[in-house]
């Protein structure tokens, strides 16, 4: 059974149709990019698999459960990082982990693995609100990694991050999917990043998957030197 | 550069519409709205108190001058006198009580003293039924036409050589208060200052517990919105049902918070103002002394006004909980979310607790009635109104009702919850906005 399977979503804001029917499947222990432009309907796909949004038409399954019918059990396999998450600002980051953790019925330990996924040292015990824009990137990724759950949604995880948080946030990513198998979906404008943590992406624009396939594989398809170039030309092309 | 500055702060003002709604619109629509509703409110509450005062009198002199020459004087004047049949001032106590009007005891030896140029005295009992200025402003101006007929009275029987300070005060009144069985011997001018203080006060406290309630709610849901904590929120493993319990649970702890700390402060202000102050008014045309002292604890009514009062608070906290989730999701931030909830909230509540303090509910206009009827928080004031008169029954009544529109509103804010209108819901005014795909 694949962790993810995507069936013909289709979801409307009014007469704006975003999605326009959205197929994929992620295997398990699979990191899978989505990348395309602004608009494209790459937040809305991940907002549908995170129960967030109700599709229109088709459905998705998460760990065998359908985000339509049974969204309450599809959230026990996930967790979301949504784009640019905000904190509760009067929490610490200790308390924000073990809120995440008693949410999710995790023991202690899970916090220490928080604690160490995070890396902010004494910023733990400091109210969030403090914290600068890496740090609380960090903070968040750091409660939904120490979950350990078997799907991780990821949006735009460094966006808007300088080098060094950027950094710490792909190495946490990449050892947390080597260490737990678990099936990651992220999505990036970072073409880097994509290239650097992913084992297959898909290219959305304008509510449909355009195309889909391993890194090397759409850079021989597109005769392109990076996934930047491939980027390019599929814009061009959609 | 302070002209180009000063347009670019105006149009971005004017231009952010929770702006333009809450503090232009809404004032321009409500205000005129309460003034309407009031105006009505009062013009019923005045036309009844000069529509004509039916009065009973317990004549024990029977002489002509109490069964002719006064009751002419009292009719020219808009009062309507009907004979009650008791001669001990008990007696007369239980009839005002089992006819629930005024009246006025002529004792017997009255129009002796009153010919001879002596000051008489007269007992007046003033059932009060409810705590509307209506009411109160009618025995009010029933006290002041009595002294004016006795003048024109005085006037007449003692012609130009009358005593200038028997003139000034021809009778002296000693008047009762028969309110919720209790009978209090002080003038209807202390009661009403009392009653100001007490049944415009816990309304008050209502209108602030409840708004309260809104505010912090619709905060609540907005500050999760502004600082995007509400994805995460609405992905962990929790029906949204429980979610949806945790905020109302958390706004209701805020809100007990604010209402003890507001009755601890109301409260001093309402002993110190009612017990030192309003409440302790000369009153020399009285035979009871100088001053009169009243609390709001001597009006204090039944046990059963304080779980009306609690419950029928609860309710609206509840109520005022859900409305304030409901329009908190419309804010894009927790600015304009908290501008949407008061003007929102605004013309619910204040129409009713101006309009009740007036008048009861029972002397409006039909169509001000069932408009008043259809806003929920009418009946928060009606509870505590009829609770206060001790009239539990229709003060359970306007709890049930309460009830019906709390349900509603849960029922409206839970699926508010389960469905995504959580995340996608923002006021755009006939324009559909689309979210950032």
């Amino acid at each position: 059974m694949n962790a993810v399977v995507a069936c013909g979503l289709v979801k409307r804001f009014g007469s704006n149709e975003v999605l326009k029917g959205i197929s994929f499947e992620v295997k398990r222990s699979e990191v899978f990019g989505l990348i395309g432009p602004n608009g494209a309907g790459k937040t809305t796909t991940l907002r549908i698999l995170a129960t967030i949004l109700r599709p229109d038409a088709g459905d998705a399954l998460i760990m065998g459960h359908s985000v339509k019918d049974e969204p309450d059990e599809v959230r026990k396999n996930i967790a979301y990082l949504p784009e640019d998450a905000g904190v509760y600002r009067h929490l610490t980051g200790l308390e924000f982990l073990s809120l995440m953790a008693g949410a999710y019925g995790k023991d202690r330990k899970c916090v220490e693995d928080g604690i160490g996924i995070a890396g902010l040292g004494d910023a733990l015990r400091k109210p969030m609100g403090s914290y600068s824009k890496g740090m609380k990137r960090r903070i968040m990724l750091a409660a939904i990694l120490m979950l350990r759950p078997r799907v991780v949604i990821l949006d735009e995880p460094t966006a808007g991050l300088d080098v060094l948080h950027a950094v710490h946030i792909r190495d946490r990513i990449r050892r947390f999917v080597r260490e737990s198998g678990a099936t990651v979906i992220v999505s990036s404008h970072n073409m880097l990043e994509i290239e650097y943590l992913c084992d297959r992406i898909a290219f959305i624009s304008g509510g449909r998957i355009i195309t889909d396939g391993r890194p090397e594989e759409l850079k021989r398809k597109y005769q392109a030197e990076n996934l930047e170039e491939v980027f390019e030309r599929l814009v061009k092309v959609a | 550069m302070l002209r180009i500055l000063l347009r670019k702060e105006v149009k971005e003002l004017l231009m952010e519409r929770s702006i333009l709604i809450g503090a232009i619109i809404i004032p321009l629509i409500v205000f005129p709205l309460m003034g309407a509703l009031t105006g009505l409110g009062m013009s019923a509450a005045m036309e009844k108190a000069e529509a004509g005062i039916i009065i009973g009198l317990a004549d024990l002199d029977k002489t002509r001058l109490t069964t002719a020459e006064l009751p002419g004087l009292l009719k020219e004047r808009g009062i309507q006198l009907i004979k009650v049949e008791c001669s001990a001032e008990e007696e007369c106590i239980e009839a005002a009580a089992r006819q629930a009007i005024n009246i006025m005891i002529i004792p017997n030896g009255f129009t002796r003293n009153f010919t001879s140029g002596i000051q008489s005295k007269i007992i007046t009992i003033y059932s009060i039924r409810s705590a509307a200025i209506s009411e109160i402003s009618m025995s009010q101006r029933f006290s002041e036409i009595l002294l004016d007929s006795f003048k024109s009275l005085a006037e007449r029987v003692h012609g130009s050589g009358i005593d200038p300070k028997f003139f000034e005060k021809p009778v002296l009144e000693s008047p009762l208060v028969l309110y919720l069985g209790k009978m209090l011997r002080a003038p209807v001018t202390a009661i009403a200052a009392t009653f100001l203080t007490t049944l415009f006060g816990l309304p008050l406290v209502a209108v602030m517990v409840a708004s309260y309630a809104s505010t912090v709610s619709a905060t609540s849901i907005a500050l999760e919105k502004e600082s995007k904590t509400l994805e995460l929120l609405l992905t962990i493993p929790a029906r949204r049902i429980v979610i949806l319990l945790s905020k109302l649970l958390g706004t209701f702890v805020m809100v007990l918070l604010s209402t003890i700390s507001f009755l601890v402060g109301f409260g001093i202000y309402g002993l110190m103002i009612a017990g030192s102050m309003m409440a302790r008014i000369p009153f020399e045309e009285v035979e009871i002394g100088p001053q009169v002292s009243l609390t709001f604890l001597d009006l204090w009514p039944s046990p059963a006004f304080l779980p009306i009062l609690v419950s029928s608070i609860i309710i609206a906290m509840v109520m005022m909980t859900c409305i304030g989730l409901l329009v908190g999701v419309l804010g894009s931030d927790v600015r304009s979310a908290q501008q949407l909830v008061g003007a929102v909230t605004f013309p619910l509540l204040m129409p009713p607790f101006f309009i009740l303090v007036f008048t009861p509910v029972q002397g409006l206009p039909m169509d001000v009635k069932i408009a008043l009827l259809l806003d929920p928080f009418t009946h928060l004031f009606l509870a505590i109104h009829s609770g206060f008169a001790g009239d539990i029954n229709s003060a359970i009544i306007s709890i049930m009702v309460m009830l019906g529109f709390a349900s509603v509103l849960l029922l409206l804010s839970s699926r508010l919850f389960m469905g995504e209108r959580l995340i996608t819901t923002k006021v755009t005014f006939g324009r559909k906005r689309a979210l950032e795909a």
